[in-house]
């Protein structure tokens, strides 16, 4: 019986490992041809999962994911269906000794649409991330409302009524500290919505006028103030003591354009030197002075 | 060529081999990864046949101990057909004792006189060291406790620093069975009705171990040119170890099941009786080498021009698994006791050495001997690293830069066979072993169990770090010169006293 079962793992060693290994390099023998050929192999990878397989229109017996050796090299046509989402079809060209590898996320069909309650006319929309979850902000004609994700949960903001161009033409919406700060290419405006103000008293102060246009806008110093580019300069408007603002950068070109990191609280500027024809990147660290006086102060201690 | 010259060469081959595979493999995926992908997966199809035989073995093996279990074998001494008489057959049981507490000195003997030999055949030796302070006085306390219950009970004390001896069991058990002969002689006994047996402090043998044996040895024509080896189970202290040493212990059981199947290949190991005449005529234990319970298999062999075979009794023989103080110290004393069990590789030194000179034992069996001997230390060395480490790293490296190959998926594939194979074998494994489980002592509580079975998930882990590395430690120090002193294991126990005598298994 020992030697039986040594002589038989071993014969099948000998046998099976040159099997295995042309196997493992892609070679087929062709039975029509009698002569080996070298294959190569489609791995498919799906999201969601089981998802059947049609290769040149023959249904596969495995399911998604799955890989599919010994295909000749050439092109197939590859189709991924499952109910509830839309058919993929896509072409596939298998190489010998290599694996195609498909990574595929198939699109679930629609199932239904649905409708903010009210029938209001909404004139712009933004969505409005927060730290716990996402809330929509629209612009009515009978004010302005916060609405949840799955657009339930409607709370009136504010009674003011934006008409329609002026809604239309508003570029961005910032929620902060229970203030909503929003710009157009020409103003700014804010609002307070901390809980104890009624919506009826909640009206948008306009904050800022730009001589020309504003390009760009974020909020910085502590999230305390709004750095505006409005084509001429780079202005900080306190946004808790509403009509103070300071100058901080006069810009040389009408095109330049700013970015604002708030984390390290630096501005960056894409700029013209006087008399260049070359616009070049300026960094503005807004934090180090205020980070110096602190210092000097300790070591004064 | 020098002898010495000869003797650096052979040290260097083993551990050259090892790490020349280890360096080819990478080396070979540096240059050439799709050559190494494949010899890693003939590599690995060899292990798949080797693991799938391996278990067959072990299945093969658990069947000829269940059978050989429940056999009578005293009344079969009592009717044995021999040239000698069971009534004249005396046992020598020596116990090499080096800093082992009293108590587990006690639990041996204790078990000793609870096997169902008649206990006037059974001549106890304790053979303490010198080197252990107040080993004398220990061992007579224990002999005092013990004198009624056995023929006879000698104390030998092994002088230290005899010139020409390393500190090592060998050495101790040498200077005993040299003292036991005198012994033997003034009182008259014949030799050749002498079995020796020569014991760890720790073990512990089966009821049925010295009948077994008797019977084996009288019916047997070729009992001179013989050794008879039990199975040696490490469950002493199996319910308070650390898992992963149990897996190890274990694993090591199984082990010398599967090579006790292969009759041709198998040598002695640890614990291990033979003829006394025999043990005499090779000049006993070799005392200057570690690996002395493998060694004085290939001493015989050469006295005997290669008519020598070990006989696996397939009755067991309980020991402790080597533990530590705390867990951390459990893995230091296994990684220990390991690398002087992977020293074994000397074997391949002292044959390569004597076959030189040897004249009466054919070309083709020396070559066969030495190459059984470095293919399983090399392995030993070698696969768990190959398998735990390389192939992976291969796997991932092999997608950076064999990104689409058709060889490197279908490695991955084999590899997961590998691992299947692997599972079954621990399943084989789980279901065997719980056969060998001592009665749960008190104070320990059922969920034991199940940190029992899920112990056996630590073994890819365990095969690597305690399995390879302390092979290929044994074999590089070999390899540079450095050479191993011995480290006897210690034995102790925690607070539950675990085992008791009588039936087990």
């Amino acid at each position: 019986m020992r030697h039986l079962s040594f002589w038989l793992f071993s014969s099948a060693f000998v046998i099976l490992t040159p099997v295995i290994v042309y196997y493992s390099l892609g070679y087929k023998f062709d039975v029509k041809s009698k002569k080996f050929l070298k294959t190569g192999a489609l791995l498919i990878k799906t999201f969601p999962r089981a998802i059947t397989v049609y290769l040149d229109g023959e249904k596969m017996d495995e399911f998604t994911p799955t890989t599919i050796r010994e295909l000749m090299p050439r092109k197939y046509n590859l189709a991924l269906e499952k109910d509830g989402f839309y058919p993929y079809h896509m072409e596939v060209e298998i190489k010998p000794s290599l694996v195609n590898s498909v990574d595929v996320f198939l699109l679930p069909k629609i199932r239904g649409i649905e409708k903010i309650k009210f029938n209001f006319n909404i004139y712009k929309f933004f969505v409005i991330k927060q730290i716990f979850a996402e809330k929509i902000l629209v612009f009515t004609d009978k004010g302005i409302y916060f609405l949840g994700a799955d657009l339930e949960g409607v709370k009136k903001v504010s009674e003011q009524v934006f008409e329609e161009n002026l809604a239309s033409s508003i570029q961005e919406v910032i929620a902060n500290n229970n203030k909503l700060i929003f710009w157009n290419k020409k103003n700014v405006w804010i609002i307070d919505i901390s809980s104890d103000s009624l919506p009826d008293s909640n009206i948008a102060s306009l904050v800022y006028t730009a001589v020309r246009n504003i390009k760009d806008a974020f909020l910085g110093l502590k999230e305390r103030y709004l750095i505006v580019n409005d084509g001429l300069k780079v202005v900080a408007l306190d946004m808790d003591n509403l009509g103070i603002s300071f100058e901080i950068y006069t810009l040389n070109n009408s095109n330049s354009k700013i970015f604002y990191n708030a984390r390290s609280e630096t501005l960056y500027i894409k700029d013209k030197m006087p008399h260049s024809e070359v616009f070049s990147l300026f960094k503005i660290e807004m934090m180090p002075l205020i980070g110096e006086r602190i210092s000097d102060g300790r070591n004064k201690d | 060529m020098e002898e010495t010259k000869i003797k650096r060469i052979l040290e260097i081959i083993p551990g050259f081999l090892s790490w020349f595979l280890i360096f080819f493999l990478i080396i070979l995926f540096i240059f050439k990864p799709l050559a190494a992908i494949v010899f890693i997966i003939i590599y690995l199809l060899y292990w798949v046949a080797r693991l799938l035989y391996s278990s067959i073995l072990l299945i093969m093996a658990h069947q000829r101990m269940r059978s050989k279990k429940n056999n009578d074998w005293l009344s079969m001494c009592k009717e044995a057909k021999s040239d000698l008489k069971f009534e004249n057959i005396i046992h020598i049981v020596l116990y090499t004792v080096y800093k082992e507490p009293e108590e587990l000195i006690i639990d041996s003997l204790s078990f000793l006189k609870e096997t169902n030999y008649p206990a006037d055949k059974i001549i106890v030796v304790l053979a303490g060291e010198e080197r252990a302070q107040g080993a004398y006085e220990k061992l007579s306390a224990i002999s005092e406790r013990f004198k009624s219950n056995f023929k006879d009970i000698v104390i030998t004390i092994h002088p230290k620093d005899i010139p020409g001896e390393i500190p090592a069991k060998g050495a101790n058990a040498t200077y005993a069975a040299k003292q036991v002969k005198i012994y033997l002689e003034e009182k008259g006994y014949d030799l050749k009705n002498i079995i020796i047996s020569c014991f760890d402090a720790d073990t512990c043998p089966d009821k049925n171990y010295f009948s077994s044996l008797t019977y084996n040895f009288l019916a047997n024509q070729k009992r001179y040119h013989m050794s008879f080896q039990p199975l040696p189970i490490y469950s002493n202290n199996i319910y308070t170890a650390p898992a992963f040493a149990r897996v190890i212990e274990v694993g090591s059981t199984f082990w010398q099941f599967i090579e006790g199947m292969r009759y041709e290949k198998f040598i002695t190991f640890s614990s291990h009786s033979m003829s006394f005449k025999t043990l005499v005529e090779v000049d006993y234990w070799p005392v200057d080498l570690i690996s002395d319970d493998s060694l004085i298999f290939w001493k015989c062999f050469l006295k005997f021009d290669g008519d020598y075979k070990t006989y696996p009794l397939d009755i067991p023989v309980y020991m402790d698994i080597a533990v530590g103080k705390n867990w951390f110290d459990t893995v230091r004393v296994q990684y220990k006791q390991k690398r002087r069990w992977a020293w074994g590789v000397e074997n391949f030194i002292f044959l390569g050495q004597h076959f030189l000179k040897e004249k009466g034992i054919p070309l083709s069996v020396k070559f066969r001997k030495l190459y059984q001997i470095l293919d399983g230390h090399i392995n030993w060395a070698t696969w768990a690293i190959i398998i735990s480490f390389i192939t992976p790293l291969i796997l991932l490296l092999g997608k950076i830069v064999l990104k689409n190959s058709l060889a490197l998926l279908n490695l991955s594939y084999i590899n997961s066979v590998v691992f299947h194979s692997l599972s079954f074998i621990l399943l084989l494994c789980i279901v065997i072993s719980w056969e060998f489980m001592p009665p749960r002592p008190k104070g320990i509580t059922r969920w034991v169990y199940v940190s029992f079975l899920f112990q056996w998930l630590l073994t890819p882990f365990i095969s690597a770090v305690l399995g390879s590395f302390p092979s290929l430690d044994a074999q590089t120090r070999l390899m540079l010169g450095k050479y191993l002193s011995f480290t006897p294991t210690p034995k102790q126990r925690l607070e539950v006293r675990e085992h008791k005598t009588g039936d087990r298994g």
